[in-house]
């Protein structure tokens, strides 16, 4: 059954506030967190000794911490719909523990891919420190996979929300492990996309904004067979057109 | 210029192609002008397949469908289909993205979608008959009015026109399809009007309601809000698609069963006698026979085996609600299952369980006997002698293999001719609703209104879109243009206007169902004085109870239990006793949700307590549990208000309950290898 539409303004509100919240943070980049300092690289290449030094002057702590803020920022929105789902389908007292467990899951299978997401950034920034070069091979790759069948499947598996059951552990334990599966779809399909502008010397939150636009966007369309589809999914923009029109008219 | 379309029973000579003066009816050139389209290869955005698979198709991996099955129902198995039709080149993925697969379905753009298709494709028939066929340049497309109560034709019956092979001129009918089985699968094609005992008749009580869009509890007239998402979980099906749009097309469309000699027939079982033959011979690893409890009303269907017990009242083939036979008993044909159920043996050999539904076991030969679970010598009292009533039973082939009517699934009902007679008699309704009802469409002023004005674009989904010329032209609509049929907005913005002859708000059910809080409350006071009290906004949905697992249903019941939440049924109990106007009871609903499967043409029976709580058809189940359509795979999800039983309930004294037993009940017996899933039952209260 439907939640009421005040409680799923007030999952909206919440969920949008924690999000921006976080986007404030990351702008403000207190302690450097979302930059990696570079080293100097012997004409060698990467080098132990300066894969050390790079980690003494960004610790993977620090950096992972960053790497959640990112997640949180970005992918919030994105879960507003299973949360959704979770409150609807769970009982009033386990609502707000099962959405949190469901988020706890999710934001698991993104801080694993994390460590290797940071390591590849590392690794790239080793290779060809302060170049844009790694970030331009990752959006070729990125495209490609935007517009593969592979990740219209991971998509279109984001969009299964299987029945939750509703008593004790079981409940429980469904909605970790709804969080870990959502999760892994959701690193399936946007992993590229996510990679690109940890890359960028420049211009990094303008294209994180972008980006985080973009995978809401796809996850808003139906799903779809999977197949090679030149389209961007622009859904979001589509409803933000549309609806600017209605009020325009309505005003006139 | 106003077309009317009219009553092919009535204004067509009782369904027929000529008139009593020899003229031919309209339903003769529609016959004509679907010869013509049925010529054109698919390629054609003209042809009748590309028309059909506007609705939905299974023949090309498009969006809408997912990949197509390689065995039926994919059109290249479909007979009816000729090979003229060319499947093998479908029309360019630019056409068939726009175009195909568009059917609008447990949603509030149900109506205005289907209009603006009957609009273009009667636009095309006409040219068609007009400028090729030299027909009536007013021709309009005949309705299929199934719930007229007409003492001159019994107008609940596929007109005659459908059932001819030949046309008068000797060419073959068109509008004559094999792969079209009526309600008992035996191509006997007929609306089952009137009440039935499980629920499953057609109505138009939907007429009554007096609001569009559908909300949580109800789905309202049109059907629920379509936001950008349409999941199982976020549809609501209007009250105009579910009943009797959507019960018509599993009636008409059914499955085939291949009827055997005792297909259909039916035997009365005395609850005061031994073990009763029912002729029927089971023949090892045969034909599965099922049987069931007759649906005709005036059809035995209670007994009882101790007139003790029950307080004194009959029962129905599952047996008493409070006995299980135990153990120690064991002279009972069966033990541990309820005394006075209905049972069956083959042969003489161990005894099966039935109840009010079961497949008989063919893994033994011999003459099927049936009889009621209780001390049939009399070794422990009295035996059969003080037993009363009897139960009517119900035999029919379980189908070999899954071969449903085209009209049973919206991925083949395009291809039937009738389809285009039964949405014209749909959009009728929804007219009348407007003109007749004085009811309104949504309009800007509402909440939402705008966004179904604007249709699906609104939230970033494709427009509707019907092809206009064999070029593919196409003609973009949306709901605002299509909300009344005169003046309707056609293609380059032409004014379009069309009536029916037959404007009544119903046909069949004269009043509205007495229903409301006013009864509610009266009921539950055990007063008569509230007389007029409107269902408050209820602010709060919240799940109160679940069953444990999904449930895998067997041809015929299906029982399951459904644990109740002591703490927010809590809620529910307070909201009962408190019982006044300002403070308004509780609604309970129970919900089916995620039911997935392919067995598009059966109906499900709902049952609380072993209390009737409604019917549903499961059109439109193989699609939506397909992974790659807009539904994702979550299948159907079917709600009940069960507030009556509850109020029943508390005025019993018995509102503290930790479950509620559950019954489905599958109307026909599943196809061999069809497996139907109900992922979880669910109980809900709406409340402040």
């Amino acid at each position: 059954m439907r939640l009421s539409r005040n409680s799923r303004i007030k999952i909206n509100t919440v969920i949008i506030s924690i999000s921006l919240l976080t986007w404030v943070l990351l702008l403000i980049n207190p302690g450097n967190i979302m930059t990696i300092e570079h080293c100097p690289v012997t004409i060698s290449g990467p080098s132990t000794a300066s894969v050390q030094m790079l980690l003494e002057m960004n610790p993977l702590s620090s950096q992972l911490i960053g790497w959640g803020l990112m997640v949180i920022a970005m992918m919030l929105p994105k879960i507003i719909t299973p949360i959704q789902f979770i409150y609807a389908q769970s009982l009033k007292r386990y609502r707000f523990r099962l959405a949190l467990l469901f988020v706890l899951g999710y934001v698991s299978v993104w801080m694993i891919a994390g460590v290797f997401m940071i390591g590849a950034i590392m690794w790239l920034s080793l290779l060809v420190p302060l170049s844009n070069t790694p970030a331009l091979v990752v959006l070729a790759v990125a495209l490609v996979w935007q517009f593969s069948p592979i990740k219209q499947r991971f998509l279109n598996y984001g969009h299964q929300h299987r029945v939750l059951p509703a008593f004790g552990w079981e409940a429980h334990k469904a909605s970790f492990s709804f969080g870990i599966t959502h999760g892994t779809w959701c690193v399936g399909s946007g992993w590229a996309m996510m990679l690109f502008p940890m890359l960028l010397q420049e211009w990094h939150n303008v294209a994180m904004l972008f980006v985080t636009f973009l995978m809401i966007s796809e996850h808003m369309e139906h799903p779809r067979p999977p197949r090679w589809h030149f389209d961007l999914r622009l859904k979001l923009l589509r409803i933000i057109i549309a609806q600017t029109k209605i009020r325009l008219m309505k005003r006139a | 210029m106003t077309y009317t379309r009219k009553n092919a029973w009535d204004d067509n000579n009782g369904g027929q192609f000529t008139n009593t003066d020899g003229s031919y009816t309209d339903l003769y050139w529609y016959a004509k002008g679907v010869q013509v389209m049925q010529a054109r290869p698919i390629s054609d955005p003209t042809s009748w397949w590309f028309y059909a698979a506007i609705h939905g198709q299974y023949l090309i991996n498009n969006s809408g469908s997912g990949s197509a099955p390689l065995e039926y129902p994919n059109w290249k198995k479909v007979e009816y289909i000729p090979s003229s039709a060319n499947l093998g080149t479908p029309p360019p993925p630019k056409q068939t993205d726009l175009f195909w697969d568009q059917c609008q379905h447990q949603s509030w753009f149900f109506p205005p979608w289907h209009r603006g298709y009957l609009v273009a494709f009667e636009n095309i028939l006409r040219n068609i008959i007009v400028e090729q066929l030299g027909g009536n340049s007013e021709w309009a497309l005949p309705y299929w009015n199934y719930l007229n109560q007409s003492t001159t034709y019994q107008e609940y019956k596929i007109p005659t026109a459908f059932t001819l092979e030949t046309l008068p001129d000797g060419t073959p009918n068109p509008l004559f399809v094999r792969e079209r089985f009526g309600p008992n699968g035996d191509s006997n094609v007929y609306i089952v009007v009137g009440d039935q005992q499980d629920g499953t008749q057609a109505d138009d009580e939907c007429q009554y309601d007096k609001t569009y869009t559908g909300t949580s509890k109800s789905g309202g007239y049109g059907g629920g809000k379509t936001g950008f998402n349409h999941s199982g979980n976020f549809s609501i099906t209007g009250g105009l698609e579910m009943n009797p749009h959507n019960w018509v097309h599993n009636m008409v469309g059914g499955l085939n069963s291949e009827p055997l000699s005792y297909s259909g027939t039916e035997m009365v079982v005395q609850a005061n006698q031994p073990w009763q033959t029912t002729g029927i011979d089971i023949v090892k690893d045969g034909e599965t026979v099922f049987i069931g409890i007759s649906t005709d009303r005036n059809a035995p269907t209670k007994w009882t085996a101790d007139p003790q017990d029950n307080n004194g009242g009959l029962y129905d083939a599952n047996g008493s609600p409070d006995i299980i036979v135990s153990a120690d008993q064991p002279l009972y044909p069966m033990v541990g299952v309820p005394m006075g159920a209905l049972i069956g043996r083959v042969g003489g050999g161990t005894p099966f369980l039935i109840g009010t539904g079961a497949v008989v076991p063919n893994d033994t030969i011999g003459l099927l006997e049936l009889c009621i679970n209780d001390d049939l010598t009399g070794a422990y009292g009295a035996g059969l002698t003080d037993n009363q009533g009897a139960i009517t039973v119900q035999f029919t082939p379980t189908p070999s293999e899954e071969f449903e009517g085209l009209m049973a699934d919206p991925g083949l009902a395009g291809l039937d001719p009738i389809f285009f007679l039964h949405h014209a008699n749909i959009d009728r309704m929804w007219t009348a609703w407007n003109v007749t009802g004085e009811n309104s469409n949504p309009t800007s002023a509402d909440p939402n209104g705008a966004d179904w004005l604007a249709g699906p674009s609104a939230n970033g989904n494709s427009q509707f879109a019907m092809p206009v010329d064999s070029d593919g032209t196409p003609w973009y609509y949306k709901p605002a243009d299509v909300q009344s049929t005169m003046n309707l907005k056609y293609y380059n913005n032409v004014l379009y206007s069309y009536t029916y002859n037959d404007l009544s708000l119903t046909s069949y059910d004269k009043q509205p169902s007495a229903s409301g809080l006013a009864k509610r409350l009266n009921k539950l006071r055990g007063i008569n004085n509230v007389t007029e009290a409107t269902v408050a906004m209820h602010t709060s949905n919240e799940l109160v109870g679940s069953s444990n697992n999904s449930i895998v249903l067997n041809s015929g019941a299906t029982k399951t239990e459904v644990k109740i939440d002591a703490d927010s049924w809590g809620l529910v109990a307070n909201s009962l006793a408190q019982k006044s106007i300002d403070t308004i009871p509780d609604e309970v609903y129970l919900q089916l949700e995620n039911v997935t499967g392919t067995n598009n043409s059966n109906f499900l029976s709902v049952y609380v307590n072993n209390i009737l709580v409604g019917a549903v058809s499961l059109f439109g189940i193989r699609i939506a549990s397909m992974q790659n359509t807009a539904h994702g795979g979550s299948g159907l999800t079917f709600k009940f208000n069960i507030s009556d039983i509850v109020d029943d309930l508390y005025i019993a004294g018995n509102i503290d309950i930790d479950s509620l037993n559950v019954s489905i009940r599958t109307k026909k017996p599943l196809p061999k290898g069809s497996i139907i899933t109900v992922g979880r039952i669910s109980v809900y209260r709406s409340g402040q």
